[in-house]
């Protein structure tokens, strides 16, 4: 028994080791391919507009379904195509990405201040104010989200502002939920009850005390957010209820392609690839962020 | 445990309040039939009387007491457009939604067992990268680009699958393969990454070094003890399956009551939007309910805190 016991300790000291030197070598190095695609989304967004060599929005219906230049019958005008309205498909994706990166940014901003805020005020002051907000919390997640995209579609002009509230009222809960049970764990430690024995105020407290300590776990699920938001932004297109075309999105470039797609595949299947390279990166990044701020994790403390 | 599942319902019942009141805002806030269902030569006269037949004459408090009344005896008032009764449109249109939510669940189950177990088995082969990189794709993918390109192999050029409607057994195939395979890869994730960790635990690492092969251990202790993550998961799925998932049903023009929440929305019909809502949110909450009682009996640690 004895002897068993203190092998059995040795060993796992062993695969300890073994797995912790593994995760620091293998497991967590920083996603060079998906930054590599991050990096460009967001430069796209920024700049990408200033590279084309097309009007985006020119209709030329002469030019309608010309298949990408490295097929037989394409034109090196257009490089990825044109689509049913003989638009450059290029220059579409260069712009329909600006509107996916503006729509997922904002949406994740503005869904994750308003939650974590919540988070905060939940978790912190506790009692009423806590039961209301997690109610809140589960009535919108019980909520149909896409119908929440239609209600607004008419309550306001359709388009940018309508999909951004829409996505930022689907995606708050997450971020209360989160910031609210770290809340929680913060407000035992010592250092937050120290900070009340010497007479802080709740404001100092959130502020200086609380919010520092959970940035980081805001940054981790905004980046891990960003993708699914594009994925909304594109299923919310499907329905008609994203920026109206002619402005080119994404999404909306997927679901124009939608019933020409036995004659040009390129439509619809262009921005995919774009959409689930993009998703992909920023999924990685996330799980990457992720493990490496939460250090116990790693070592399986 | 009673006192769990009392607090539970409770909970169920006040977030299911908040959902009904706001729906009653919005749908009011968003336009009145008035502007939409009258014709505009209509009399002022002919007008107050469509108002009055939906009570939308009375004050807006008066008319939620009255419609909360009628929404307990199980009537939703009557649609704007057919002036039939919503519960009617709902009734018939319901089993279509639950029958392919049935169907895609049991996809998604059966897959995402089948491709978590074989996906941590293969873990350390060649294939593993394979699979992980399959989940990504799946979980990155629009849905609604898997479901075109399933209509047009299948529907459009091999012509051997309907594409629309519900015509029988054979309408349920592409919807609902196509979407059981896309959730099933979350199913399978989850469950890969859940034993992977226990895999790593101590009494799994007892039960090895007694000398038990690996696919009887994956099999024997580990299954049972990853499933917790994805009872969650898959209940959570349900409900989303079991209030019509908009894109999947217009997609294939399914009879459904995603389809008429969207035409609904379309034709400004909010009587029928608000009913739809209502019976959307009482599903899933009632799905999350039974989930929470369920896990508390698996696991005693929950009951604990509530």
């Amino acid at each position: 028994m004895m002897q068993s016991a203190v092998i059995s300790t040795t060993e796992k000291k062993d695969i300890v080791l073994k797995t912790d030197k593994k995760e620091r070598r293998g497991t967590n190095r920083f996603p060079y391919i998906a930054g590599f695609f991050a990096v460009l989304f967001i430069l796209n967004g920024l700049i990408g507009s200033l590279f084309l060599t097309q009007d985006p929005m020119v209709v030329s219906l002469s030019d309608k379904y010309l298949p990408p230049a490295f097929i037989s019958g394409g034109s090196a005008l257009h490089l990825l195509g044109t689509d049913y309205l003989g638009r450059d498909l290029l220059s579409r994706l260069v712009v329909g990405g600006r509107v996916s990166l503006v729509v997922s940014l904002c949406s994740v901003l503005a869904g994750g201040f308003f939650g974590s805020f919540l988070g905060v005020a939940a978790g912190y002051f506790g009692g009423i104010l806590d039961k209301v907000i997690m109610r809140f919390c589960d009535a919108t997640m019980a909520f149909p989200h896409v119908l929440i995209a239609m209600m607004l579609a008419i309550l306001m002009p359709q388009g940018f502002i309508s999909v951004v509230v829409a996505i930022a009222f689907s995606v708050w809960p997450r971020f209360t939920k989160l910031i609210r049970s770290r809340t929680l764990t913060l407000k035992k430690s010592a250092f937050v009850t120290q900070a009340k024995l010497m007479g802080a105020s709740a404001h100092r407290i959130i502020y200086t005390h609380l919010i520092p300590n959970e940035l980081n776990l805001i940054i981790v699920l905004l980046v891990q957010v960003i993708g699914s938001s594009i994925l909304a932004e594109a299923g919310l297109s499907f329905l008609g209820l994203s920026v109206q075309p002619p402005n080119p999105t994404w999404g909306n470039m997927i679901t124009e392609g939608r019933d020409t797609f036995h004659v040009a595949w390129w439509e619809s299947t262009f921005p995919t690839i774009l959409v689930v390279i993009t998703v992909i990166s920023f999924n990685l990044l996330g799980e990457w962020l992720k493990r490496s701020l939460e250090p116990k994790k790693n070592t399986g403390a | 445990m009673l006192k769990y599942v009392l607090d539970k319902l409770i909970q169920s019942i006040a977030t299911l309040l908040i959902v009904v009141i706001a729906i009653f805002l919005i749908t009011r806030s968003t336009g009145s039939p008035e502007d939409i269902y009258i014709p505009m030569d209509a009399t002022q006269e002919q007008r107050e009387v469509y108002m009055a037949n939906f009570g939308l004459d009375k004050p807006l408090p008066l008319q939620f007491v009255y419609f909360v009344k009628e929404a307990l005896h199980g009537n939703l008032g009557n649609s704007y457009a057919t002036r039939k009764p919503v519960m009617d449109s709902i009734a018939t249109r319901f089993p279509n939604t639950v029958r392919l939510a049935l169907s895609i669940m049991l996809v998604t189950t059966v897959l995402g067992f089948a491709l978590g177990i074989l996906s941590t088995l293969l873990r350390k082969t060649f294939l593993n990268k394979f699979f992980l990189s399959f989940f990504a794709l799946c979980h990155a993918i629009p849905g609604f680009f898997v479901l075109m390109l399933a209509i047009d192999i299948f529907g459009v050029r091999l012509r051997v699958l309907p594409i629309a409607g519900n015509s029988g057994f054979a309408s349920y195939i592409l919807p609902s393969v196509t979407m059981g395979l896309l959730f099933s890869t979350n199913i399978a994730l989850v469950l890969r990454n859940s034993m992977v960790e226990i895999l790593d635990s101590e009494y799994i690492k007892l039960v090895k070094l007694k000398g038990m092969k690996e696919h009887n251990v994956i099999l024997k202790h580990v299954l049972k003890n990853a499933s917790i993550p994805v009872i969650g998961m898959l209940s959570m799925m349900l409900a989303m399956q079991l209030t019509g998932t908009m894109i999947t049903e217009t997609m294939f023009a399914w009879p459904g009551i995603g389809l008429l929440t969207y035409q609904s929305v379309m034709n400004r019909d909010y009587a029928m939007v608000q009913g739809l809502v209502v019976v959307m949110t009482l599903i899933v909450i009632v799905v999350n309910f039974l989930a929470d009682i369920l896990y508390a009996a698996i696991d005693p640690r929950i009951r604990g805190q509530v």
